[in-house]
């Protein structure tokens, strides 16, 4: 019966279909800034994240932690959260990584969360030691690969800050090309437009990367 | 099951427990392989600390057209968080919102989701009728709504839940959706299992003329259609228990702009939306379904047992995909 063999493709078809290809996309959004911490002897120590969520996740993870849901929120909440999440982040290894000279540095568990909420929008801190602190080119990469977060460096210098950097290091971002940048709070932007057009250089969010040249 | 296979002749119940196996086995083989092609390691992401209580599906990296569709829903969910502050400001986004609402949920719905996967299978099993296909996608997809509402408006505004409680309330609605996906799978493998049994049987046995086995077709029928009915409510509650993580993060953000209803008026117009696009596949598995009985039809008994493999697979599909969710074997695709 040479017809029936069209029978296991048709089940092949309707298996492919029925399982659409899985596509997870962002529902987080985060600007990131980071402060690279260098000892006295010019190894790089530390890296202070400070990670900015939008909006809407803000007003999710903020959800009953104040007196009303449009309230201010209660600081001794937002302390326990950041423990939270600093302490969840270590499964995710900090959704960081960070190379010197190209070698793969380890960190230790995150120290000094704190956690801020400002105009509508919250503001994790946390510090991430180097288990051994290296001198070198340092490339330092937030990015979350189940793409539920969508990571990006801050506008402008805002992205990187040295700390007791030796003399002549310099900080230089490398930014997804044509990214487009999270639109703001207030009203449907370009930004919007352009992001369907520029859709296809989405997966290049992976290229968001900051390297401190000394 | 029991009185079933006591009842029947020992060798049929047997049969029947035999194919329904075999079916079980052959999904397992599909689902594997389709894992495989999907998201090679099989491993489900952990789960984000900064997650919603529900897991979403793994991406498969950023082949263009996931690409596309990734910044596509990204674009999306900023411009409604950008719709709802209008509303709040004052300025005219109501209809925006909701026009919105309404792609994303278009758009969203073109994305992972074992919702399809159930409502496709449990089509390709039994079903095959477009009318009871697209019924099924809407409520599907309205429960889908419901559920994201209950959520937010029982934990987050009468319970007053923290993140993290409306996170393991999440957690709790999808492992008791994904038992909904192994029970209905296992209910419709059964009866297509029994199906098949008999089928197999009549071809051995002495030629069946067209008045044979219908006695007491009637009681049949009803039992047949109050299990169907029940089924179709399995299938409904299967597809749609798990909430939207866009709908349940734009209802908590509107409800923070003490604009409750704006986010209410985004979920629904997101639940109409997703029907559109679960009603596309629906048709899609309706017309395959309807190829395969033409295909086997003029075939006599070979066609019909055929498609009768054809269903129990089908099943078999939903069920191993529903013990695949609840163990987190299936995760990393779904």
């Amino acid at each position: 019966m040479p017809r029936s063999c069209s029978l296991p493709l048709l089940l092949a078809g309707a298996a492919l279909v029925a399982a659409s290809p899985a596509l997870a996309h962002p529902h987080v959004w985060i600007t990131t800034r980071a402060e690279l911490d260098y000892g006295p002897d010019g190894a790089l120590r530390a890296v202070r994240h400070a990670w900015t969520f939008d909006p809407t996740y803000s007003a999710f993870a903020v959800q009953g932690l104040g007196q009303s849901t449009t309230g201010p929120v209660n600081p001794a909440a937002l302390a326990a959260l950041a423990r939270d999440n600093a302490e969840n982040l270590a499964e995710q290894g900090y959704f960081t990584q960070l190379k010197v000279d190209g070698r793969k540095q380890d960190v230790g568990p995150a120290t000094d969360p704190a956690m801020t909420f400002t105009d509508g929008q919250l503001t994790l801190r946390f510090t991430l030691p180097l288990k051994a602190p290296v001198a070198g080119t340092a490339s330092l990469e937030v990015f979350d690969p189940t793409y539920f977060v969508a990571f990006s460096l801050a506008d402008g210098d805002g992205f990187a800050t040295l700390k007791g950097a030796p003399a002549g290091c310099r900080a230089t971002a490398h930014r997804p090309k044509s990214a487009a940048p999270v639109p703001a709070a207030t009203g449907m932007s370009e930004a919007f437009f352009e992001a369907m057009t520029a859709a296809s250089t989405y997966g290049v969010q992976f290229a968001n990367r900051i390297v401190v040249a000394c | 099951m029991l009185s079933t296979l006591s009842l029947n002749p020992p060798s049929r119940g047997l049969q029947r427990l035999v194919l329904a196996a075999l079916a079980i086995l052959a999904a397992c083989a599909v689902l594997a392989a389709l894992l495989g092609l999907l998201a090679p390691g099989f491993r489900a992401p952990p789960r984000s600390p900064f997650g919603i209580g529900f897991r979403e599906a793994a991406p498969t990296g950023a082949t263009s057209l996931g690409a596309w569709l990734l910044a596509m829903q990204a674009g999306f969910s900023q411009a409604l968080q950008a719709a709802v502050s209008a509303v709040k400001a004052g300025r005219d986004g109501t209809l925006t919102l909701i026009g919105l609402g309404f792609a994303y949920g278009v758009l969203h719905a073109a994305g992972p989701g074992h919702g399809k996967a159930v409502i496709a299978g449990y089509l390709m099993a039994g079903e095959r009728a477009l009318k009871r296909g697209f019924t099924l996608s809407l409520l599907a997809a309205l429960l889908q709504a419901v559920v994201a509402l209950a959520l937010v408006g029982g934990g987050a505004v009468l319970l007053r839940l923290t993140a993290a409680g409306l996170n393991q309330a999440g957690t709790v609605i999808e492992t008791a959706g994904f038992a909904c996906v192994a029970l209905l799978g296992a209910a419709v493998t059964w009866r297509k299992a029994g199906q098949l049994a008999r089928l197999l049987n009549r071809e051995a046995g002495p030629a069946c003329g067209p008045d044979c086995g219908h006695a007491g077709l009637a009681d049949g029928t009803r039992v047949e259609r109050l299990t169907t009915l029940r089924e179709q409510a399995g299938v409904v509650l299967a597809a749609g228990t798990r909430p939207c993580a866009g709908a349940v993060l734009v209802l908590v953000f509107a409800l923070s702009q003490g604009i409750l209803w704006a986010g209410v008026a985004a979920t629904l117009a997101m639940a109409l939306g997703t029907a559109i696009t679960t009603g596309l596949l629906t048709a899609l598995a309706v017309f395959a379904k309807a190829l395969a009985l033409r295909l086997a039809g003029g075939r006599g008994q070979g066609g019909a047992i055929a498609v009768g493999v054809l269903e129990l697979w089908a099943a078999a599909f939903v069920l191993v995909l529903g013990a695949g969710l609840l163990s987190g074997w299936a995760a990393a695709a779904f």
